[in-house]
């Protein structure tokens, strides 16, 4: 990184503390400090979802993830604009006519006290540690790329957010996340243009888009019904469906950003603009994996990406050797990808798939080195693909728009979560459960409290996140657990007038350990969970309720 | 309180975006069949 690079994040970093820290005027009290007075735009909701959504794994873990392994990965959002539809019919005007500053609360007004304490704090538990995760994963590769201090890094991305978070409230969240995605589209287009301008003049754009579709890289549907597959149509349609239900319907994180808009119908504005947007925009982020997929067979690319294990076994004999492959089976693509973008016949199309299976064949062999002989087991460099690209090969000053642009997209993200946390612990438990008089000041303080204590969690849980590893699973993996049952709740409380608290409650406690046994017993794709537990909350909690019968009042009544 | 008119008019956009979704959908399938 050049002085201009730096430049230009540490310009990024102090403009947003500035705007964040300059919303902290309107929000002298609990209502605009969590809700902003309910009086934001569509558009800048919207985008606030789509910044909240897009965290910096996204970015970098989908652009490698496309390099990789190509397009398919873009069928996990196509039941996204559905259930956008969906949760515009559902639980929007809900929420707002409700008027309440949670998810969790409108389940109290349906239910009971105990139902949103449970959920609540599952709630604060999962997000609590996953949003260390979300800053801790582009920490973690942008130290290892940049050799940057990774405590140092952690902080880089963690205190600013913090600091505007904690001032701002919900009103410098929305305002910084619309700059932030703004930067992150304008860093993304700009990847895309400076990526074409150095391929070959013979091979362009449209050349570029041959060779992908020869090496299957621009597949982006596949058929197939299995079950165990996370990137098909039918997981990413069905499975999709719930997952952003779930998500978008019940993390507070998402239901905060459309709790603030004006009204329902600019709630519900706000949402269609997901569904409209999304998928365009993650098909140019896996566009750009795929044109550096391409950039590589004209620029030399390492054999391995993570610059920590090059680094250990760049001494190996064997190492060597099968660098001197990769190099020459490299030579051999770029002639064939330069044949087949002059003249697409099917002798050219052969010529460099055979390149190119000989080639990945060798990066195959180093794989099998790493993870057998190297003491590198389950070795992984996907997510060092598009980082390193950025560092090595994107000129001077577009390298700092794109670390800045990592940086907003995990700040965009860690700070809606932080806020939601914040929300989550004041109003669903300090001012239901320890405080329930006191001023307007006296929460807005706590408010601010809540959110640095949960900062101070967010940024020591990604400081150690590397020695947490077996933790961070286990995280993961309960917020999957709860995700699809928390939105078999919602159906119950939305959808069957008869449901009860009781139901409810086991419901949701039946939902989870039906998705736990699911996850140990079988080894269906993590998209299918969230069916499961809607399914079980569903028919647990309304057999329950059918039981107990006991007088929990309709939404309506 | 939403009146009938704009229920309809929801209504409308909402089809909208699920024809637009489809049709989306059935663009990026054509486009993998272009260049596979």
């Amino acid at each position: 990184m050049q002085a201009l690079d730096w430049i230009i994040v540490v310009v990024y970093l102090a403009y947003v503390v500035y705007d964040g820290v300059r919303r902290s005027r309107d929000t002298n009290a609990v209502r605009g400090y969590f809700l902003a007075n309910r009086s934001l735009p569509w558009w800048a909701v919207g985008l606030s979802i789509m910044a909240t959504q897009m965290s910096a794994i996204t970015l970098v873990g989908t652009t490698g993830q496309a390099y990789a392994d190509g397009m398919r990965f873009i069928q996990f959002y196509f039941g996204l604009p559905f259930a956008m539809i969906i949760l515009c019919i559902t639980v929007v005007p809900f929420f707002h006519r409700a008027d309440v500053y949670t998810a969790y609360e409108f389940l109290e007004k349906r239910f009971d006290a105990k139902t949103r304490a449970l959920t609540g704090f599952l709630f604060l538990l999962s997000r609590g540690l996953s949003c260390g995760v979300i800053i801790s994963a582009p920490a973690v590769i942008l130290s290892i790329v940049l050799g940057w201090n990774l405590p140092l890094t952690v902080l880089a991305i963690g205190l600013p957010t913090v600091f505007y978070t904690m001032l701002g409230g919900v009103q410098a969240v929305t305002w910084t996340d619309v700059k932030q995605m703004v930067l992150i589209f304008v860093g993304m287009t700009v990847v895309v243009v400076v990526i074409v301008s150095q391929l070959p003049a013979e091979v362009g754009f449209s050349g570029a888009l041959r060779i992908a579709g020869a090496a299957r890289q621009l597949r982006t549907i596949d058929f197939s019904f299995d079950l165990n597959e996370t990137y098909t149509f039918w997981s990413g349609l069905v499975g999709g469906l719930f997952l952003m239900l779930s998500y978008f319907g019940c993390d507070q994180s998402q239901v905060q950003r459309y709790l603030t808009a004006k009204s329902i119908d600019q709630g519900r504005t706000s949402l269609l603009m997901s569904a409209v947007l999304k998928i365009p925009v993650q098909f140019v982020i896996l566009l750009i994996g795929v044109l550096v997929f391409v950039f590589f067979h004209f620029n030399s690319s390492p054999l391995i990406f993570d610059p920590v294990v090059e680094q250990q076994v760049r001494a190996n004999p064997e190492f060597h050797q099968l660098e001197q492959e990769y190099t020459l089976t490299s030579g051999k693509l770029e002639q064939a990808s330069l044949m087949l973008a002059r003249e697409d016949s099917s002798a050219t199309r052969n010529a460099y798939r055979l390149a190119l299976e000989e080639n990945r064949q060798v990066r195959r062999r180093t794989v099998d080195y790493l993870e057998t002989g190297a003491g590198q087991a389950g070795f992984n460099d996907v997510n060092y693909v598009f980082p390193t690209f950025v560092v090595r090969y994107l000129p001077t000053g577009i390298i700092g728009l794109m670390i800045a642009a990592i940086f907003a997209a995990a700040m965009s993200s860690v700070s809606s979560e932080l806020n939601a946390l914040a929300t989550t612990s004041v109003m669903d438990f300090y001012r239901r459960h320890f405080r329930k008089e006191a001023s307007d000041r006296h929460y807005l303080s706590v408010a601010r409290a809540a959110t640095a204590f949960w900062g101070v969690i967010a940024c020591g849980v990604a400081i150690y996140a590397t020695q947490l590893g077996s933790l961070i699973e286990v995280v993961n993996k309960f917020g999957s657990f709860f995700y699809g049952s928390l939105l078999g709740v919602f159906v119950l409380a939305i959808g069957i007038r008869k449901a009860t608290a009781a139901g409810a409650f086991f419901g949701l406690l039946a939902g989870m350990a039906a998705v736990a046994v699911a996850s140990v017993t079988t080894s269906i794709s993590f998209l299918w969970y969230n069916l499961v537990g809607v399914a079980t909350v569903v028919a647990v909690g309304w057999s329950i309720s059918s039981i107990s019968r006991s007088s929990a009042p309709s939404p309506e009544e | 309180m939403s009146t009938e008119r704009d229920q309809k008019n929801w209504k409308r956009i909402y089809l909208a975006v699920a024809v637009y979704a489809v049709l989306l959908i059935t663009l990026l399938g054509i486009f993998s069949l272009v260049f596979d």
